[in-house]
């Protein structure tokens, strides 16, 4: 256990000096963004208030400077003010409020990738070159290759507009759960708050406003996953503990499903979990093709108003993000094989 | 089966057994009012930076501070003149260096403080002195000026309480002819007192008014306002005001096509004719559009530092079909910057495209094959709905003619930043005016004072006899006579061609059709204190 303990912290301590970086060269890059002085003042403030602001936010400061102050206020988890809603709100307070909404969408998205993507990948191999193979295939190629944005407009068109099946998303308390009143989901977690309130309309209006996005932002995990799992278990189904397994009599569904798929999940959690990233990317995308109340849409929207310390908050948020899925899909390779338990994670 | 499939089995089965519940259409915006009481919700492109009128400069602040505050005087619903409002009666002094106004009496801010003559100067003097205790400064930083009171109630001396009820202005020169106006707009916003001593924190974020709505909360960009049913003028029909942020105007009229909304701010000039034909749905316009849209000159550089082949330009620029095919058929071609309609216009008949005058012209300067640059920003503009289709037409009508044009396209604020600073030789840029008169559009463009980077004169146009009309119209109350020196002014700028002025566009907006009441203000953004729409019961 202490072993465990002892691998965990130095995951931590190795992830440190890394948002370190992560943070200096993404705050290096926000020096390529517009002025902020013009999102915030527009177009009609005077030479005069777009110097007061500047040295406001302390702008015109030595870049090392403006750097430092980034750190120490990243250590409260606040990051500083939002420089372009400029009454006092911290960066902190903006993501904090923003990364429910991302978490729950890329929980969604990542739930039907895995699910859909074991059970087309396991078709896919254990009748390979036929007619159930043949279209997850293709399904897997073009979520691979349709570009996120391009899917998400037509998705809207198709589902919302012409069929009306589900709504266009509006992942707001004020829709999902409209008596919940002052104070009610504080968690701010729409969907996963309304299953423990057990109130099936808000979980049934959560649905119908997640299936949209979570189903655009799905398809490139649900490519590679899908793809990953039968390339792994057709591996496993040639091996020769398959072919016991089938001499003793043990029922096919058994065989995939108990032996060959669980000895394929090694490779498909960690392609699991470096599809996270990915995801945490498409969710910029996806939020602002369905103007989805997100971190991914706060970034975006910050990079095209120039507000550095969004950004950099931003990446550092999905980067630490990233860094916290490693390690449990490191910590699920023991789940999955028993062998590392007994000889420890390296 | 093991205890954790059967839970998981049974999450499974209790999303499929609510996903009924929140499919198909889409329900009526607001979702279930309680007890028949009405949720009006408005999509926007953005969210409010800030809620202290005095700072705000935007169209997006502006838009919450107009439903929430009032102003001693406003802009009539749907039109630019002014009428009473927390003020029921002014006089100006004969020397024009003094104003009284009187107070509507009995007006209370939304936390019960008497809207008097005491909170109505501590709010013009917080914005004058700034060492007033509600001049708010950031720590560490000098006083700074806010935006509208620098650059346009500099000539207020000061304001002072004559009675409970009066309220003296007292000006260092003439005051402007167009001073009402300027006490219309949103920066002349009456804050409760009581608010402004809880800081500069609790105005930014809680604004406590006099007006028909009173502040309820925000949810990130999700802000929500309750009817105040003691306004002055009457409670508002609609209980509940919700403004929400769809970044895409698509997704925005998208949404109000599928019930989800009420009403839109803007709408993408694709979606006007759909929307037109589409009987749910109401597109309300304003005829003559404010906003102007306009072909920069960078006067400071070749070869534009030539008048020949500034109007060799103006004479190659198609703005029929500019407006026709760009704006597709929304906006109007306009011959000088003051646009129709507005106070100070001159009907000037413009340039007929004439591309071989235009290639004589530059023929005559040595500027035939020129290479020049033509910045453009990438995204939309109230002005500019689509910034590549107008720059691609301008610069092919201007290859006709013999100048060698190349496209750049930045983002906003670097286009916007490049071209204050004059980095440009051609450029892209429009202007929405704060009040309807000639002087926002002429003095604020083209005057030489406003040709120091970052300038808003951008054009970099510094013409002394345009310079001289343009401040003797700031002082003529006549006003027959301002509209002779603008119009004098109009038709130098024309002839110089510092820049070429293309097209006014209309402001649009559309509702669901259920939605009565509801007028798009020329000026201001827009109120909903006269809007109402059917009542859901739940």
């Amino acid at each position: 256990m202490s072993g465990a303990f002892g691998y965990v912290g130095r995951r931590v301590l190795v992830a440190v000096p890394l948002l370190l970086v992560v943070s200096l060269v993404s705050f290096a890059l926000t020096e390529l963004l517009p002025d902020p002085s013009i999102a915030r003042l527009g177009q009609h403030a005077t030479r005069e208030n777009v110097a007061a602001f500047r040295a406001r936010k302390g702008l015109d400061d030595p870049f090392l400077a403006r750097w430092g102050r980034f750190v120490r206020d990243a250590t409260t988890l606040e990051f500083g003010e939002d420089l372009v809603r400029d009454d006092g709100t911290t960066v902190g307070a903006g993501i904090r409020s923003r990364f429910p909404a991302t978490f729950e969408l890329a929980l969604a998205a990542m739930l039907l990738a895995v699910v859909l993507g074991l059970v087309a990948g396991a078709l896919g191999a254990v009748f390979p070159r036929r007619l159930a193979d043949a279209v997850a295939q293709v399904f897997a190629l073009v979520g691979a290759s349709v570009p996120v944005f391009w899917l998400g407009f037509m998705a809207s068109l198709l589902f919302a507009v012409k069929l009306e099946w589900l709504p266009h998303p509006d992942w707001s308390l004020r829709v999902i759960a409209p008596d919940a009143g002052p104070g009610g989901y504080a968690t701010r977690f729409l969907f996963l708050e309304s299953i423990a309130r057990l109130d099936l309309g808000a979980v049934g209006r959560a649905l119908a406003h997640l299936a949209l996005p979570a189903m655009v932002l799905s398809t490139i995990p649900l490519a590679v996953v899908t793809r990953m799992t039968r390339a792994t278990m057709l591996e496993e189904l040639g091996r020769d503990y398959v072919r016991t397994a089938r001499a003793k009599g043990a029922p096919e569904t058994r065989v995939v499903t108990r032996h060959a798929l669980r000895n394929a999940l090694i490779p498909i959690v960690t392609v699991t979990g470096l599809q996270t990233g990915a995801l945490l990317g498409g969710a910029v995308l996806t939020e602002t093709v369905f103007a989805w109340p997100g971190l991914g849409r706060y970034v975006a929207e910050a990079v095209r108003s120039g507000n550095g310390p969004v950004v950099v908050a931003g990446v550092f948020t999905f980067a630490a993000t990233f860094v916290v899925v490693n390690l449990l899909v490191d910590i699920a390779y023991v789940l999955v094989d028993p062998r590392l338990r007994r000889g420890g994670a390296t | 089966m093991t205890s954790t499939t059967r839970r998981a089995l049974a999450l499974v089965a209790l999303g499929l057994a609510a996903l009924p519940l929140g499919c198909g259409k889409a329900g009526p915006a607001g979702g279930a009012s309680a007890g028949g009481r009405t949720t009006f919700v408005y999509a926007r492109g953005k969210d409010s930076p800030t809620l202290d009128p005095a700072e705000a400069t935007d169209g997006e602040s502006a838009l919450v501070l107009v439903n929430v505050y009032d102003t001693l005087v406003r802009f009539k619903y749907g039109a630019a003149t002014v009428e009473p409002a927390l003020a029921v009666g002014w006089e100006a002094a004969d020397d024009r260096r003094a104003m009284t106004f009187t107070l509507r009496d009995g007006v209370r801010f939304h936390d019960g403080a008497p809207c008097d003559a005491a909170a109505v100067v501590a709010n013009f003097e917080r914005q004058r002195d700034l060492a007033h205790p509600f001049h708010f400064t950031a720590p560490g930083q000098p006083p700074a000026r806010y935006p509208y009171w620098g650059d346009m109630f500099g000539s207020v001396a000061k304001t002072s309480v004559v009675d409970v009820r009066t309220v003296r202005f007292d000006f260092s020169e003439p005051m402007p002819p167009f001073f009402l106006s300027l006490l219309a707009m949103f920066s002349c916003s009456i804050v409760s007192p009581k608010a402004l001593a809880r800081g500069a924190g609790y105005v930014k974020t809680h604004p406590v008014g006099t007006g028909a709505f009173t502040w309820v909360g925000r949810d990130n960009e999700e802000i929500t306002l309750a009817a105040n049913p003691s306004w002055w003028g009457g409670k508002p029909a609609i209980d509940k005001l919700v403004f929400v942020v769809v970044p895409e105007l698509k997704n925005a009229y998208a949404r109000l096509e599928s019930g989800q909304v009420d009403g839109v701010d803007n709408l993408a000039s694709k979606d006007v004719p759909r929307a037109k034909a589409n009987p749910a749905v109401k597109v309300h316009e304003v005829a003559t559009g404010l906003s102007v849209c306009y072909l920069a000159m960078n006067n400071d550089r070749k070869p534009f530092d030539d008048v020949r082949v500034r109007r060799a330009v103006a004479l190659a620029v198609d703005k029929p079909r500019l407006a026709a095919t760009a704006y597709e058929g929304l906006a109007t071609p306009i011959a000088t910057l003051v646009p129709p309609g507005v106070e100070g216009h001159a009907p000037l008949a413009d340039r007929v495209r004439d591309v071989k005058e235009a290639r004589r012209l530059l023929e005559e300067a040595k500027a035939v094959g020129t290479k020049v640059t033509l910045r453009y920003m990438g995204n939309p503009r109230p002005y500019a709905p689509d910034p590549g289709a107008i720059a691609a037409q301008l610069r092919d009508d201007l290859r006709d003619a013999g100048l060698e044009v190349e496209l750049r396209k930045d983002e906003w604020g670097s286009h916007l930043k490049a071209m204050q600073n004059g980095e440009h030789e051609l450029g892209l840029l429009g202007w929405t005016p704060d009040v309807p008169d000639a002087d926002n559009y002429l003095y604020v463009l083209l005057d030489k004072e406003g040709a120091v980077p970052p300038a808003n004169n951008v054009s970099f146009y510094r013409s002394e006899r345009f310079h001289g009309l343009v401040a003797a119209a700031r002082r003529a109350y006549d006003p027959g006579e301002r509209r002779r020196l603008y119009a004098d002014a109009q038709r130098v700028a024309f002839d110089d061609a510092p820049l070429v002025p293309l097209v006014a566009m209309p402001r649009t907006a559309a509702t669901a059709a259920g939605v009565e009441g509801f007028v798009l203000d020329p000026v201001s953004s827009p109120r909903f204190a006269w809007t109402s729409k059917a009542a859901q019961a739940k």
